[in-house]
């Protein structure tokens, strides 16, 4: 642990490959796992074929890789003043339409059940290179909020008129639009809506688009992405486990995680990901391999052979936020799916090094792999 | 055929009797077009692969009677085949005279499969991995099979021919399965060795069934699952202990021959060698329990 405080990457960091660090929260995290796991007492009194294990993992909020690499919203404003929000982030149930639908109506000064979120697909939505890489919530979410922006300005331009202010003083809040420090002089946010639509005989519709401002194509001759990505996420974790050094066979006992995925937007469904980013990793690391025989024939076809964890394989996980602000993200936030996946299989290889002295290398970490390393390690050979 | 899971069930018809004889009828006289079905767990699966495919589903759910549990200090356990997995693991009968029974029911697949299941179903389905089977090796139990010609009792370790297969005709139905009383100072245990918690297909299994008169072991089975193409009695092993004082060398001998007499073959589940390891220490571990049970 005292390795890795020394060692880990600070804020306003270049990496070789010329990325920078805007914010980083890992040195908190790793203090908040290290706590919630009981690294010291329990790494002072080791119990026999117990093992612990610690790693961090980082994670790149989107890049751009050649191509197409931009993200889009629009956001069209009902007679009733809801709203309508298409974007191309891609809702395939890690929560980003939510997000989105809390962005906007952030922006708009709106109720988040104001804000309706259309099904994304090819046909109809707006331009965008997808769900990738941790890019959603920063790269649509940004185009989101300027979509929300744009939308905004049209309404204010009409506001400021009404309530006879400047358009920069106006605050939209409560749906409600306001002068800033004189909040009795307001009009309900629908009124500016039917002003524009009835009065004038417009229409608002808000679009956004953003790519990271600058953001090279990475030259992979080189090894070389100067500004490629706009944020790094981190994560802490800690796994202890019991291992059967007669079988092989590992059993996990707890985990503790810690996320930096920047400023938590919604803390519930990031802690999802971290539940669900540990739960599939931990099938990566006992139990998930795809075999083929001699011909090319898959042999572990079925979820039978091809096996996932189960409720019951899953130990209990707790999670901590580490809240960091970065100066780049759409409310300060980072990536958040895939970086939770990334520390717990070599947390658990750490913890199984822990337990009984063996480096594998190679997941899925089986009882009969487990059990082989041991007594290569018995033989001398390891 | 190329997406298996993904085909719907073929055309059958179900038929419902309600007597075993008619049940029997049934059967003979659609010959191998028909099928008994229970719990359906595992030949509504076979039907779904085309494994097998019954122009004719003969359920047993109609037949009164069949899902009973009885016990007497005479004559043993007795169930027939609509007991489902669940209610063997949950019997307060079953867990005070054959707690073995109650554990390995308890590995089976998922909550709702042992509600489903029935354990002559897992029997008679004949899997090397089957986890109800050497259980009920090692407790001596029978099967009573009715067909056209009459009954016979056969016991369970001379019902299989080989996977999937058993010395049942196809007129023929497992109608009860009967377990003896166990003598005093008796105990046996139920290891099962897979890589998950739940859900999962054993690498190994090991039953042990002891019966101890003050140290000496007066009878000791062992049957081994997932260690050859049927489940298969560690006979050398058990002679090894037999009339013998139960002493942990001895333990470790006779689990060295069980692994020597174990037939395993080398699949995506483990290797022939890891599963005879795995018999070694199993073996161990379940005759200590077997031991601990009787204390």
């Amino acid at each position: 642990m005292e390795v890795m405080l020394k060692n880990i990457v600070r804020e306003g960091e270049t990496l070789v490959s010329g990325s920078k660090i805007n914010s980083i929260g890992l040195e908190d995290a790793i203090k908040k796992v290290a706590d919630g796991i009981g690294w010291k007492e329990k790494r002072a009194k080791k119990a026999p074929n117990r093992g612990l294990g610690f790693a961090c993992g980082s994670q790149i909020s989107g890049l751009r890789m050649g191509g197409h690499f931009a993200s889009s919203a629009v956001v069209k404003i009902g007679e009733d003043g809801t709203v309508n929000l298409i974007h191309g982030g891609t809702e395939l149930g890690q929560g980003c339409d939510t997000v989105f639908a809390q962005m906007a109506a952030e922006v708009l000064g709106v109720r988040f059940e104001d804000i309706h979120v259309e099904m994304e697909d090819s046909h109809d939505t707006v331009l965008d290179s997808g769900m990738f890489g941790d890019r959603c919530t920063v790269w649509s979410g940004q185009a989101v909020i300027a979509a929300a922006e744009d939308a905004k300005k049209k309404l204010a331009r009409v506001a400021a008129e009404v309530l006879d202010a400047k358009e920069e003083d106006l605050v939209f809040r409560d749906r409600k639009i306001y002068v800033r420090d004189k909040p009795d002089t307001q009009i309900p946010f629908v009124r500016v809506v039917r002003q524009v639509m009835y009065g004038l005989g417009e229409s608002i519709y808000g679009h956004g688009s953003w790519g990271f401002p600058g953001a090279e194509v990475a030259d992979f001759t080189k090894g070389h992405a100067e500004h490629f990505t706009p944020s790094f996420s981190f994560v802490a974790q800690a796994v202890e486990l019991e291992l059967d050094p007669e079988t092989g066979k590992v059993r996990l006992l707890n985990s503790v995680a810690a996320d930096d995925c920047g400023q938590p937007l919604n803390p519930l469904l990031v802690e999802g990901q971290m539940d669900g980013g540990s739960a599939h990793m931990i099938g990566q690391a006992l139990h998930e391999i795809s075999l083929y025989n001699d011909k090319g024939q898959a042999l572990s076809s079925s979820l039978r052979d091809y096996k996932i964890p189960r409720a019951v394989d899953v130990p209990k996980l707790t999670n901590y936020h580490i809240e960091v602000h970065d100066p780049v993200g759409p409310f300060g936030a980072k990536g958040a799916g895939e970086t939770c996946t990334t520390a717990i299989m070599a947390a658990i290889r750490n913890a199984i090094e822990d337990a009984a002295g063996v480096r594998i290398t190679n997941p899925p970490f089986t009882p009969e792999k487990v059990l082989k390393a041991l007594k290569e390690k018995k033989e001398g050979k390891q | 055929m190329k997406y298996p899971y993904l085909r719907r069930l073929p055309g059958f018809e179900y038929l419902a009797p309600e007597t075993i004889d008619e049940a029997v009828l049934l059967l003979s006289r659609h010959g191998k077009e028909a099928k008994p079905i229970a719990g359906g767990t595992d030949i509504l699966l076979k039907m779904k692969r085309r494994e097998v495919v019954p122009r004719y589903l003969v359920g047993l759910k109609n037949i009164p009677g069949l899902d009973s549990i009885d016990y007497d200090d005479a004559r043993g356990l007795r169930f027939g085949p609509l007991v489902t997995i669940d209610a063997m693991e949950t019997s307060p009968i079953v867990r005070e005279n054959y707690p073995i029974l109650s554990q390995a029911a308890s590995t089976i697949g998922s909550a709702q499969i042992r509600n489903l299941g029935t354990v002559i179903g897992n029997v008679c389905n004949a899997l090397p991995s089957a986890d109800m089977i050497p259980s009920l090796i090692v407790l001596g139990a029978t099967v009573r099979i009715t067909g056209k010609k009459g009954e016979r009792h056969i016991p369970v370790g001379d019902f299989f021919t080989g996977p999937g297969k058993t010395i049942l005709a196809h007129d023929e139905l497992v109608v009860e399965i009967q377990v003896p009383c166990l003598p005093p100072h008796s105990g046996g245990a139920y290891i099962k060795h897979a890589p998950r918690e739940a859900m999962d297909l054993a690498i190994i299994s090991v039953a042990t069934c002891l019966t101890l008169a003050n140290g000496v072991c007066k009878e000791v089975r062992i049957c081994l699952g997932t260690a050859g193409p049927i489940p298969i009695r560690a006979r050398k092993a058990e002679e090894i202990l037999r009339n013998k004082p139960l002493s942990a060398a001895l333990v470790v001998k006779a689990s060295e021959a069980a692994a020597e007499e174990a037939q395993p073959r080398s699949t995506v589940r483990g290797s022939a060698e890891y599963r005879k390891e795995m018999v070694r220490t199993l073996t161990e571990r379940a005759l200590s329990r077997a031991k601990e049970e009787i204390d």
